[in-house]
């Protein structure tokens, strides 16, 4: 046993099979999540006649907590920055290979408290992923239990980040500068800064939300002198750098496939790179942005507004890069490359809708509603969701050695992408008319546009089901993989496909020329 | 367990020369994440003692003086103990430096009881 164990990890990430297992894992989560989301699109259909209000307020919160801290945060940097990071730079492994074993563990650890949480007798967490003070500390919902494995998920990310920092400071090949990195290991840097320097914030105000429900600390509960807005302060603290730990290596995934697709280096290298750490530093003073309402002064919200339009300067450099890197480009329109384009349109929506909620004045009307629900999604599902499908198409024959069927990919691409607007941007509309988000049920004007959201949901789930069958057959029935199909010039494309334990024979020397 | 270490040490020796440097860097970033982890806390314990002075002078004045202080103390030492045995492994005295690792467990184990004792005095879990 015990030494059958030892083996079982030492070999953990070397074989490579731990390293896709986290993708199978990831990957399963996400599955969950999307039936909790096609559930609470049912009941929009139709209020009241599939669940009730109670069962509604836990999917929609069970849905937050699984694709947020199980899903899309991990996503990359775990399922892919494991396996890709240590390859881009020319290095057998990761700066600490035990640590890193030990933060996966400490992620599964979280997601079977979350499960405990969910399926325990007494009522699942339904306060909203946010976890918002005073109701989180009065609720007797499992919201210790719950906000116990965010706590416990929130160390696995800092220990991936101060890894992969570590990593990329110390174990560059020989003539691997800084600038001649590849662009998705420099999003892995600003991100495993960010989830340094944000995720503890977020681990101490849990633990203070632990401490009102069980020793009666009332830091945050009003009727023993606490104030709820400053847990909405230190929670948005981490949790508006934490929506840049999910966006900032989705653009470096972008910026890794375009310049490969349009057959052209990426224009404006050192751009895309300043405005990858500008995004994590300007991210880290915006989070007043999602508390205008909730009680600050005129000053603080005109400072935070301001911010937040700040954010929107490098994200502009980055899609002015791409486009750039697109221009005269030979466009080769492969799945990766699908998705990729994808991720431009839709991200685009997100940000710029992301701009008008950020003023002041559209933002009292818009806060709360199903324009916020609108916007965050093409944010996260259509920024980091697409990017993590484009990672998948384009690292996926590299990590498992096997080639899928292009033209299923593209259907499978095709059904996401129209799922994906028809569901999603009739919020847009239903928001801006003054449905608000989180409610059970709504009057009739507002019946239209949920009917149109939940067939669009109905279209996105056979997108992915066609997807991720496509990519299951693939791993049965695929052609061997080449080591270089798509004509990538980073290091990953010159090793096998799957790469061999330890990565490389001999550690490369990069030279002048790339 | 010892096979264990065994194995992993030939493991080790098969790559690379070991990176101090690198684990150095891993320790001070993990150190940074604790100072804004715990930076938190007494960010909110400051704004809440500015807040009600009186109330937290009334909660201090019904602390237990002796526990409290011995448990002081036994954290520093478990501290000392510690350094100690880091010195004395570079010293190559291994023995020496299990004796003192095994000192510092107990005296967090100490600490923990005694902590548990004061809490259950007061009532604090409710």
């Amino acid at each position: 046993m015990e030494d059958g164990n030892m083996d079982l990890q030492s070999s953990f990430y070397h074989d490579g099979g731990g390293r896709r297992g986290i993708l199978g894992w990831l990957l399963s989560f996400f599955s969950v999540g999307v039936m909790m989301g096609l559930l609470i699109r049912l009941n929009l259909l139709s209020p009241g006649r599939f669940m009730g209000a109670q069962r509604y307020n836990e999917l929609f919160t069970i849905h937050g907590i699984i694709m947020i801290f199980l899903f899309i945060i991990p996503g990359l940097p775990v399922a892919f920055g494991n396996f890709f990071l240590p390859i881009m730079i020319g290095a057998r492994d990761v700066a600490f290979p035990r640590l890193n074993r030990l933060s996966w563990w400490i992620y599964l650890t979280g997601a079977t408290i979350v499960a405990f949480a969910i399926f325990l007798h007494g009522t699942p967490p339904d306060t909203g992923w946010t976890f918002y003070a005073p109701y989180s500390i009065r609720v007797k919902a499992n919201i210790a239990l719950a906000v116990l494995g965010v706590f416990v998920l929130g160390f696995s990310s800092i220990l991936t980040g101060l890894n992969f920092v570590t990593t990329i400071h110390r174990m560059r090949a020989p003539g691997m500068t800084w600038f001649k990195m590849p662009l998705f290991a420099w999003t892995l840097y600003a991100t495993g800064w960010v989830q340094m320097l944000a995720t503890p914030v977020l681990a101490i105000t849990l633990v203070f939300i632990i401490l009102g429900r069980i020793a009666g600390i009332g830091f945050f509960d009003p009727t023993k002198g606490g104030d709820p807005i400053l847990y909405e302060h230190l929670f948005w603290t981490y949790s508006h750098p934490a929506v840049y730990i999910m966006i900032l290596p989705a653009m470096g995934v972008i910026s890794e496939i375009i310049p490969v697709f349009a057959r052209k280096r990426i224009y404006g290298y050192h751009a895309v790179v300043f405005s990858a750490l500008g995004i994590a530093i300007v991210g880290y003073f915006v989070w007043g942005h999602h508390m205008f309402v909730s009680g600050m002064s005129n000053t603080a919200r005109v400072i935070f507004s301001f911010i937040t339009f700040l954010v929107a300067i490098p994200t502009g450099v980055k899609i002015f890069n791409w486009l750039g890197t697109l221009y005269k480009g030979s466009i080769v329109a492969d799945s990766p490359m699908l998705y990729a384009l994808s991720f431009l349109f839709l991200f685009s929506i997100g940000g710029l809708t992301g701009l008008i909620q950020g003023a002041l004045a559209p933002n009292l009307q818009l806060h709360g509603t199903y324009w916020i629900v609108g916007h965050f999604h093409y944010v996260m599902f259509g920024g980091g969701g697409f990017a993590i499908f484009a990672g998948l198409h384009y690292w996926f024959p590299k990590m498992f050695g096997k080639m899928y069927s292009e033209r299923l990919a593209k259907l499978g691409w095709f059904l996401l992408f129209i799922g994906f607007n028809v569901l999603y941007f009739p919020m847009f509309i239903l928001g801006y008319e003054g449905m608000p988000r989180r409610y059970f049920d709504y009057p009739p004007r507002f019946h239209t546009g949920n009917v149109i959201s939940t067939v669009g949901s109905w279209i996105l789930a056979v997108g992915l089901i066609i997807m991720f069958g496509n990519l299951i057959r693939s791993l049965f029935r695929g052609e061997k993989a080449p080591s270089d199909p798509w004509g990538g010039r980073t290091l990953e494309w010159t090793v096998p496909s799957p790469p061999p334990s330890e990565n490389f024979g001999e550690i490369p020397v990069i030279g002048d020329g790339e | 367990m010892k096979t264990g270490i065994e194995e992993e040490s030939a493991m080790e020796d098969k790559r690379e020369e070991r990176d101090y440097g690198g684990a150095k860097y891993g320790m001070w970033f993990f150190l940074l994440t604790e100072i804004l982890f715990f930076g938190g806390m007494f960010l909110l314990y400051s704004v809440f003692r500015y807040r009600f002075p009186d109330q937290f002078h009334a909660g201090a004045s019904e602390e237990n003086l002796v526990l409290g202080s011995i448990n002081t103390v036994l954290l520093l030492t478990s501290s000392l103990f510690m350094a100690a045995a880091i010195t004395a492994v570079k010293r190559g005295n291994n023995k020496l430096s299990v004796i003192l690792q095994a000192l510092t467990v107990v005296s967090g184990v100490i600490f923990l009881i005694i902590k548990g004792t004061e809490l259950s005095i007061s009532d604090f879990i409710t």
